[in-house]
This record gives structure tokens, sequence and C-alpha cells, in this order.
């Protein structure tokens, strides 16, 4: 990044200026800038954090030069329109978004006959085995957003959602919640240990690390330690693509990365020429971030699939960008799915049923929340799906 | 009285309770970060040789000097300004009788009990207006915020456990008001005074909130903040650099306990009855 801000000063003549800041400090400095109307030009926006439709009336149209980077790379996913779009207009440009793939141990997967993560069905089998052998599993139950991501897409994979297409019809009663609820618990009890209950988003990455772990859903920012600290470890930590659950699907939930320009900006103008820049420069880094970010441009996004070919640890995860969805899916990436997300509502569901809640009075809690949540957002008009 | 080893068990639980934690930071700030990971091997002593590579990293790699140095500089400022005023309230609350005294006493008591949390949002429009977002001076100018109310409530009840007879004997030999404050006060009150420093000191040191919130360029941070920061990417943490800067950061407080330890003690026990 302090690279192409030198390169990007020296071409244009605009100084960059740019800080690092937690991502899971961006929700109250981005409420600071909001309140003071001061602070940075250009903001990231990270879903989950600081989301951009939570922030979209403070920030300008930039349809303009979202516009420029489709035309000159092929167009855009679908998935940049859901993180960025606000009826016609642009409010951010994305430039990454990330995966939850299985993480897994090639060696243990393959002393038990596994070559890859396959099914939930056979995953819980699987995984019985090694817990046994001191390798167990690891899905985060708290109130990070690792442990809300992963558990929605397995939520998903088994055809529960927690709001309809229409993004208004609350449909988290239903027969595949119950299943999916059924499988977390015994997921839970036969292949993990109680740790999961106190990680934060770097529980699953410690796991991994340490030797002890044998399948977790993470970016590969723990492959990426491992080659740091532990190269022989990593040899043998894997991605791939998430399990099918009975549905044979198999989804990945993603958090996404934009860039928007809030309206008391200095200078809007050298700020949206860095974003263009920037963006237009993002597969520089695909050596360092490949399998950890994907572009959502088309023509980014193919030049990043020959680099993961190229590594066999990562390869699997070329079919990233056909299983990803966002929060609220099957419905639209709406303000209230945004807060089911930070509620960690689906979270705290396998929660109560992991801890020994009946499954039907740990849906009503759960549909009780959604309803809020939705209703709040959407006024009365929020069905609930029986 | 003959101290026996005896006498020392009660201690025990104490130590390991208040030790335990540094000597983990120590520990995990001198493994190799494979042993860090490693769950072989005994978890409480080095299972590969110690190393440096985490100091090394932290005044290489970072602007380690520049937060401590920060951190020293709002440190010291913050300081002043709350003894300062701490000293002269606390005064004027316990000895001059004006209308509303005990009044405004609560109420500066009161406004200790408003977490910051609670103020970020506000203080961030204050700190725009006055153009000092991004500055160390928006931190020299919210802390005393935080640490002027509970210093001023104690320096209050410190004061009122020197007799008023010392004052009317200074006034009646000739002492103004502020000369009364600085030649026979203050040097009365030094235990009080340097509890209050040393509150005020801690309360500085550690304070993040606000630097989150109001400090965005890395340069500018204080270690705490910084470390969070810049030593933790996504999820992945840098362990071994955290517990360096925990080790670092923490060393002029432990410092200065070590010998200021007694006067706190004198201060906070003297200032705590009437």
């Amino acid at each position: 990044m302090k690279g192409l801000a030198a390169r990007f000063e020296n071409e244009k003549g605009i100084k960059v200026t740019f800080d690092f800041i937690s991502q899971e400090e961006m929700g109250r400095r981005s409420a600071s800038e909001v309140v003071s109307r001061a602070g940075h030009d250009v903001v990231q926006l990270i879903s989950s954090y600081n989301p951009m439709i939570m922030y979209e009336p403070h920030l300008i149209d930039v349809t303009d030069i979202a516009t420029e980077l489709g035309k000159r790379n092929g167009g855009w996913l679908p998935i940049a329109r859901d993180f960025c779009g606000v009826g016609s207009k642009w409010k951010a440009v994305a430039y990454s978004y990330i995966d939850m793939s299985s993480c897994y141990r090639k060696d243990l997967f393959e002393a038990k006959g596994f070559s890859k993560p396959t099914t939930w069905d056979e995953m819980l089998k699987l995984g019985r085995e090694l817990k046994k052998d001191g390798h167990p599993f690891g899905i985060p139950i708290s109130h990070f957003s690792d442990s809300e991501g992963n558990w929605t897409l397995i939520l998903w994979s088994f055809g529960g959602s927690y709001v309809a297409k229409d993004g208004r019809t609350i449909t988290i009663r239903s027969p595949e919640t119950v299943e999916f609820l059924k499988f977390a618990k015994r997921l839970y009890e036969e292949t993990m240990t109680s740790e999961v209950l106190g990680w934060d988003n770097a529980g699953n990455n410690r796991f991994m690390v340490s030797g002890k772990g044998s399948f977790v859903l993470n970016a590969p920012s723990i492959y990426r330690s491992a080659l740091k600290d532990n190269p022989e470890l990593a040899k043998n930590i894997y991605h791939d693509v998430q399990p099918t659950g009975p549905t044979a699907k198999r989804y990945n939930f993603t958090l996404a990365y934009s860039y928007g320009i809030w309206k008391w900006a200095a200078k809007i103008d050298a700020a949206k020429q860095w974003i263009l820049y920037h963006v237009d420069h993002f597969p520089e880094a695909f050596n360092e971030v490949a399998g950890y970010d994907y572009p959502p441009l088309k023509k980014q996004a193919d030049a990043l699939m020959p680099i993961l070919s190229k590594n066999p640890n990562l390869t699997g995860l070329q079919k990233i960008p056909e299983i990803t969805q966002t929060s609220g899916f099957p419905g639209p990436l709406t303000p209230a799915a945004v807060e089911v997300e930070t509620s960690y509502v689906i979270s705290d569901l396998v929660g109560r049923v992991v801890a020994g809640d009946k499954i039907e009075d740990s849906i009503a809690q759960a549909e009780k929340q959604l309803l809020q949540i939705y209703q709040k957002h959407f006024g009365k008009g929020i069905k609930v799906a029986k | 009285m003959r101290y026996t080893w005896k006498y020392y068990l009660p201690l025990i639980p104490f130590l390991i309770f208040a030790i335990f934690p540094f000597y983990w930071v120590i520990l995990a700030s001198l493994k190799q970060n494979m042993d860090l990971y490693s769950l072989k091997g005994n978890p409480f002593w080095f299972n590969a040789s110690p190393t440096l590579a985490h100091f090394h990293y932290l005044f290489t790699k970072t602007m380690f000097l520049r937060w401590f140095g920060n951190q020293i500089f709002v440190s010291i400022f913050v300081v002043l300004i709350t003894i300062i005023t701490s000293v002269l309230g606390g005064y004027s609350l316990s000895r001059l009788h004006f209308p509303g005294g005990n009044l405004y006493s609560i109420g500066i008591f009161l406004s200790y009990l408003v977490p910051p949390a609670l103020l970020f949002i506000p203080l961030s429009q204050v700190m725009a207006m006055l153009h000092l977002t991004d500055s160390l001076w928006s931190l020299i100018f919210i802390y005393p915020t935080i640490t002027v109310p509970f210093s001023t409530w104690f320096m209050i009840s410190y004061f009122r456990g020197i007799p008023r007879a010392l004052d009317d004997a200074a006034m009646v030999d000739g002492c103004s008001r502020l000369g009364l404050i600085w030649r026979v006060i203050v040097p009365l009150s030094l235990p009080g005074i340097i509890s209050v420093s040393l509150y005020t000191l801690v309360m500085t040191w550690h304070e993040i909130l606000y630097v989150m919130t109001f400090i965005s360029s890395s340069a500018l941070k204080t270690v705490p903040a910084a470390a969070i920061s810049d030593l933790i990417l996504g999820d992945v943490y840098f362990w071994g650099e955290l517990m360096s800067a925990v080790i670092l950061g923490c060393l002029p407080i432990v410092l200065i306990f070590a010998f200021l330890s007694r006067y706190f003690v004198a201060g906070i026990t003297r200032g705590a009855i009437k």
C-alpha cells in the first residue's frame, strides 16, 4: 500500500496519507467522523464493521468511477453491486471480498481416507474420529464475525435462511432450520471442544497454527500465518470450498471491503483518482493476498485464478466466487440483514441450542429478534413464514 | 519479632495471582513464534531457545519509540493540568464557603460517573470545532475531563484533614491566599498530590478509547492504541510483538510505583478520612 501510494504521488502529484485502523475500531471511528463531519476524505467500508449501507446518507455518489472501473475491467460481479449499490447509484467502490473457506489438515484427513471436505454429513463422521485422535474441529460460537458467517453459511447449505427472497419475510422457523440446529449440536458435541465458545476472530487461527485443529472455516490468513511461523505445518494446511449440506449446495459467506468518499471530504477529485488508481492496481497484490481477497471486477477475478491454481494449498478456492453470498441471502443485503449479522442472531441461536435449550424455543427467540430488527428498518409490513 | 517462612505462606496465592500475568507476558515476548503456538512441551517455560526477535521487530519495523514518546508527552501535560486544577479546585471547595459550593463538589463527583464511552460522540464534535482531531492536543484537552473530577474530589477530602489554624497563622503572618497554598498547603499535601499524579498517570497511560477515536496517524498514537492497530492485522495477531509492547509500555509505571508507592499509600489513606 505504501509503495502504491508513493507511485501514485509521483505519477499524479497528489499526496496520499493513509492510516491503519483495526477493523474492530472502524465502526466507532466512522461514527465519530460522521458526527464531527471531519477526518478522512476516503473511508474503507467493511461489511460487518462499518457497512456502506449504514453510512450511505453520508457518502457521495461514486457511480462515475464505479462505471469507469467496470468498463475497463469487463464489468462488476453482482456481489459488488450488493455491497455498494443504493438504487441506481454506487455509494462505494468494492475492491475485495473474502472467503470463509474450509481450512483443513490434509495429512490428518488423508490418514482417515478423505482427500478434502465433502459433505457436512461426512464431516461429522470424520470430525468424530479426529477429535478422538486429539485433532478436533473448531467453529466459533461467539460474538465475532467469523462465528456469524460460519454458522450462517452452514444454515444456507441446509436449505435454511432467516429471510426470504423478498427481504421482508422472516423464514427462520422451518424444518430446514430444525435440521440445521440438530446438526449444529451434534457437530459441536462430537467434533469440537468447548474452547470454541470463547473464541474471537483469531481463535481459529491459533487453533490451526498450533497444530491442534483439523478443520475450521476461515480465510487463508491461517495458511499465511503458518507459512511464516510454522512452515512445516503450512505444507499440510489446505483451503477448499465449504462442504455441501443436505441440499447438495455449498455457500461462502463473505465480508466485502470497499471505499467510499465522505460528503464533507476536502478533496473529492483527488479521492476519486486515488480510488481509481488503487482498484486498478489491486492485481499487483494478488501474490500476497491470493485466496484471502477476491476482486469483484471480472477481469481481475479472471487474473486471480491462475495464481490460485498454481498453489496446491489454495487451488480449490477458485470456485469461491460462484458460491459466495451476503447477509440476507436469499434476499438482498439490507440494513436489517446487516443488523442481524452484527447482532449475532444466528450465533446466539446455535449457542442456545448447544447449551441445551429446546430447539423450538431457541427458534422462537431468534424469530422474535429477527422480527424486531426487520420491523425497526421496514415498519410493520414484515411477514413471518409459518 | 522474628519472621519465619510461615508468615509468608498467606502471601503465596496473592503473589501467584499478581505476578503470573507478568510472567506470562514476559515469557511470550521472548518465545519464538513456533514455540508460542505449539501445544507440545511445557507452556510455562521455553521449549525452544528464547529470542529477542519480537523486541527487534518492535524497534525496527514499527514506530514504537515514537508511540512511547507520544505517551510520555501527553501524560506529562495531563498530570500537570490535573494537579494544578485539582489543587486549586480542591482547596477552594474545602476552604472557601461560597454559595453552591457543596452542590458544585457533588456535581464534580457526578461528572466522574459518566462513562467515557458515552462521551466520545459529542466530544468528536467538540474536537472538530477546535480543529484538534488527529492531534495529541485533543488527548491533552480531553483526558483531564476524566482525571480532574476524581482528583478534585480526592483533594477536597485531603485538604479537609489539614487544620485550618495553619491557614489562619500563615495569613496572619502576611501570606496571600496563593502564597498560603504554595508555601503551606502544597508541602503538607505532597502525599496526596503524588497520589493524584500517579492516579492521573495510570489513567492516561492505559486510556485507549479516545486515542482510537481522535487519532488517525500511526505516528501520533500512544503505545496501547498503536499496539492494537499496528500489531493486529485482521485476524492475525503478532502475539510476541504485542507482549513486548506490553512489557515496555508498562515499565515506566512499574518503576514509578516502585519508588513512589509508599507516598501513594500514605496519600490514599490520608485522603480517605476526614
